[in-house]
């Protein structure tokens, strides 16, 4: 047998198809937050997004997965209030002055206002006592600090002097849980947080390094020291429908919730395989809808598993076998 | 017997010869299949209770795995009032009056019992849909109130030991009974299904009876213990040799369709829309085009819910009063106080249930898991919370992952069902949050063009939209050449 036949012959085509078969993914992704409005909802929203399958080849498809990137939404947070401050009785060297209402915010600044006069500044930085939301009398009462002590209380304090207790403080105001800081409680997001885990804020880690953590940072630095994200949702759910546009075909009566027809949110293998491999030829359009039906933020990634088979014919990988010539007979004269 | 075997096995070759008309092929004749068995239980550690099951004399059964699921009674009593007296308004009733066990694991409006908490009726569709419902204000009983609400055990996994006796052999399928755990698996349907070493035929008129000791105890409801596998049809006439010789040709698994360029993979969906009434029956057509056949490869299901959340409706609380002609009680006034939500505090006992959607006393709410060591003081009373907290503090019980239903799945075409008895979908299909591998059939089932799929589902736990999916392939173009019957 001459090369040229061998390679005409079916065993040599199917190693070579073999050979040209190469593991590909195509994705959609769709993006489930909006940047300008992030409390937007997709709920009941149809999202569609279509992928072209490349020219150079046919894709087989054999399973498909999804899988979400969570919008995490960071959460800077540090000592910017005198809330923050973990000040206990232990602090104070006498009783504090009680006040009519017996709140516990004013008794927390009777005790600072005490630790003033008497010790060393603590670890507070940029305090923002006018606030709005700060009850009247507590006000009051800060509007009566003395130059030097409002002075000693901007005045800047080394990182490392920060408790945990203070931390804590800060991150459930960041959270919205003041209530539970006041008290000196942990609420419910902040436990999830401190579980979750919390850091370094990239944005002021550096000038933070560079001071060595015992040189005081900046009050806006410090406000935002640390950091944390928000929690993810618990449950994704989507309708899902997937098209072939070349065809007009759908994969599906009518679409198809996530859990029912993919599986599991959490990425648990095995994938959903097709029951046999769908080929989409080069240049089809595929669609896929989505339907979100809970609320969930981040970017959704449904991919189409498969291979794609270089050298077809008719595509540019593809090489043409010249036909196997006669071999020309020469008359003998 | 191994002669009979051998001249059955001949048997459908004479026929070809003989020229007469073809038996069906094994791919038409077969069809996937559940048996399975009931058993109630009591939640006495010790009680032995039985089933057994009747293979049908349409054909050979074909165990090729088990599974099994808990239809649990979650239910339990919640007495509000422990001593008698006056009737009293069930939307009345203050957290304080529940005790703190019902408010942690959480309760629910009795099923039975809503025309006593809320006014008019709705219909299925508007029940799955989550449609408010006017709260009552009529006074009930005591008696009666006692029974309105109703506490919600938490799902927990359930102990057994069993054991399976082929009656026709009298031959026992273990040398002691086993336990659930270590034989059948987890019991929250994770799949894949326990699947026997070596695929167990069953003659038709056959018996099996499955015995099961309970060792949970407090676990009250249905147990299923569901063989799944295939049915090899023949026929109630049908000699024994054939019928046998016709289930090894059916053991070697046939593809249904050979030309895989005119197939393409196909999920046909049923859904229903669950109004969380147990009991409540439901039913949904799947029809099959007319372009081709289809073959179901494996079943996939999920609950579209709707948020676990419970927005609390404080502007409910004065009209409600006023239209009674009384003025809001103290205790009450005291959280409908101006001011920011976060800086206004009550105390949570004093909240009372009108505060909450009727929706949501409907599916169940409990205080959620991370809160509850904020919303209770260390001696098991109930702590002063904000309006903001109040509001984040509870969640739903209705979770696509608890829901709980019977199905029966039957193909309209030859008005064949696929189940003996309709069964739980923990044991037939396999946990409900999406975990993969699917459920996949023991053998595809052929559906015809223009046939249809019927769906029967009862319910039992859950709310929402219900989408039961068959998994497999359509073939475009001519009728799949496995599917006559």
């Amino acid at each position: 047998m001459t090369l040229g036949a061998f390679a005409q012959g079916s065993r040599f085509r199917r190693a070579l198809v073999e050979r040209r078969a190469i593991p590909f993914d195509y994705a959609f992704r769709f993006k489930f937050f909006d940047e300008k409005h992030e409390t937007r909802s997709f709920v009941d929203q149809t999202l569609s997004a279509t992928l072209t399958v490349s020219i150079e080849a046919s894709f087989t498809a054999v399973s498909i997965g999804y899988g979400l990137i969570p919008r995490l939404r960071r959460i800077p947070f540090g000592l910017a209030e005198e809330e923050d401050l973990e000040v206990t009785s232990q602090d104070t060297l006498e009783n504090p002055p009680r006040l009519p209402t017996g709140a516990e915010a004013p008794r927390r600044v009777i005790s600072l206002l005490d630790m003033l006069s008497i010790r060393a500044p603590t670890s507070v930085t940029a305090l923002t006592f006018a606030t709005v939301t700060a009850p009247t009398h507590r006000v009051g009462l800060l509007a009566n600090l003395s130059s030097e002590a409002r002075a000693a209380l901007i005045e800047n304090v080394p990182p490392r002097r920060i408790q945990l207790g203070e931390m804590i403080n800060a991150l459930g105001r960041a959270l919205g849980e003041r209530e539970f800081a006041a008290r000196g409680e942990i609420g419910a997001k902040t436990a999830f947080a401190l579980q979750y885990g919390i850091r370094a804020n990239p944005k002021v880690f550096r000038s933070f390094l560079l001071r060595g953590g015992s040189t005081p940072l900046p009050g806006e630095e410090l406000a935002e020291l640390f950091e944390t994200v928000e929690a993810p949702a618990e449950r994704i759910q989507f309708l899902y429908a997937l098209h072939d546009q070349g065809t007009g075909r759908a994969f599906q009566s009518e679409p198809l919730l996530n859990v029912a027809g993919l599986g599991i949110d959490d990425g648990d293998r095995p994938f959903r395989s097709f029951a046999p491999p769908i080929t989409f030829d080069p240049q089809t359009v595929i669609r896929l809808d989505v339907i979100p039906k809970s609320e969930f933020k981040g970017e959704l990634h449904v991919v189409l598993h498969g291979y794609k088979v270089l050298g077809e014919a008719g595509t540019p990988t593809g090489r043409k076998l010249r036909p196997r010539r006669r071999a020309r007979r020469v008359a003998r004269p | 017997m191994i002669q009979s075997e051998q001249r059955g096995r001949r048997r459908p070759a004479s026929h070809a010869v003989r020229g007469m008309p073809p038996r069906p092929t094994p791919g038409g004749m077969v069809i996937p299949y559940e048996y399975a068995a009931k058993f109630e239980l009591t939640g006495q550690p010790g009680n032995v209770v039985q089933d057994v099951i009747s293979i049908t004399a349409d054909g050979i059964f074909v165990a090729v795995g088990v599974g099994y699921g808990f239809k649990e009674e979650r239910s339990r009593p919640l007495p509000i009032a422990t001593a008698p007296g006056a009737p009293r308004i069930p939307a009345e009733i203050t957290l304080g009056q529940l005790p703190p066990r019902a408010l942690i694991e959480g309760f629910r409006v009795n099923p039975r019992s809503e025309n006593m908490v809320f006014q008019g009726d709705l219909t299925p569709e508007q029940a799955a849909t989550r449609r408010e419902r006017e709260l009552s204000t009529q006074n009930v009983p005591v008696e009666l109130l006692n029974k309105t609400f109703e506490r919600m055990k938490p799902v927990e996994p359930i102990s057994f030991l069993f054991s399976v006796v082929d009656s026709g052999t009298g031959r026992e399928l273990q040398d002691e009974p086993v336990h659930n755990l270590a034989s059948l698996g987890k019991s929250d349907g994770e799949r894949p299904f326990r699947l026997l070493a070596q695929p167990l035929s069953f003659l038709p008129r056959s018996t099996v009876r499955m015995q099961v000791i309970e060792r949970t105890p407090d676990a009250v409801g249905t147990l299923f213990i569901v063989l799944y596998g295939y049915t090899v049809l023949a026929g109630s006439a049908c000699p024994e040799p054939v019928v046998r010789s016709l289930a090894e040709i059916a053991a070697r698994e046939a593809k249904p369709f050979g030309d895989r360029s005119r197939v393409i993979p196909f999920d046909y969906v049923a859904k229903f829309p669950l109004t969380g009434r147990p009991g409540n029956r439901l039913e949904d057509e799947v029809p099959i085009t007319v372009e081709g056949g289809f073959v179901a490869t494996s079943i996939g299901y999920g609950l579209a819910s709707e948020s676990e959340d419970v927005k609390l409706a404080w502007s409910r609380v004065r009209p409600w009063w006023q239209r009674r002609g009384l003025s809001v009680p103290g205790p009450l006034d005291q959280w409908l106080a101006p001011g920011p939500d976060d800086q206004v505090r009550a105390p949570l006992g004093d909240l009372p249930l009108l505060v909450f959607p009727s929706s949501a006393l409907i599916d169940g709410i409990r205080i959620r898991p991370g809160y509850a060591r904020i919303a209770f003081l260390s001696g098991g009373g109930l702590a002063e919370v904000s309006r903001a907290l109040a509001s984040e503090m509870f969640e739903r019980l209705n979770r696509p992952e608890d829901v709980s239903f019977l199905y029966l799945i039957s193909d309209t075409g030859t008005g064949r069902d696929w189940q003996n008895q309709p069964i739980h979908n923990i044991a037939g299909l396999g946990i409900a949050d999406g975990k993969r591998p699917f459920k996949k059939l023991a053998r595809p089932m052929v559906f015809q063009p223009r046939s249809t799929i019927r769906v029967r589902i009862e319910e039992h736990f859950g709310r929402g939209t219900l989408f039961l999916a068959f998994q497999g392939y359509k073939v475009l173009g001519a009728p799949p050449a496995g599917a006559r019957r």
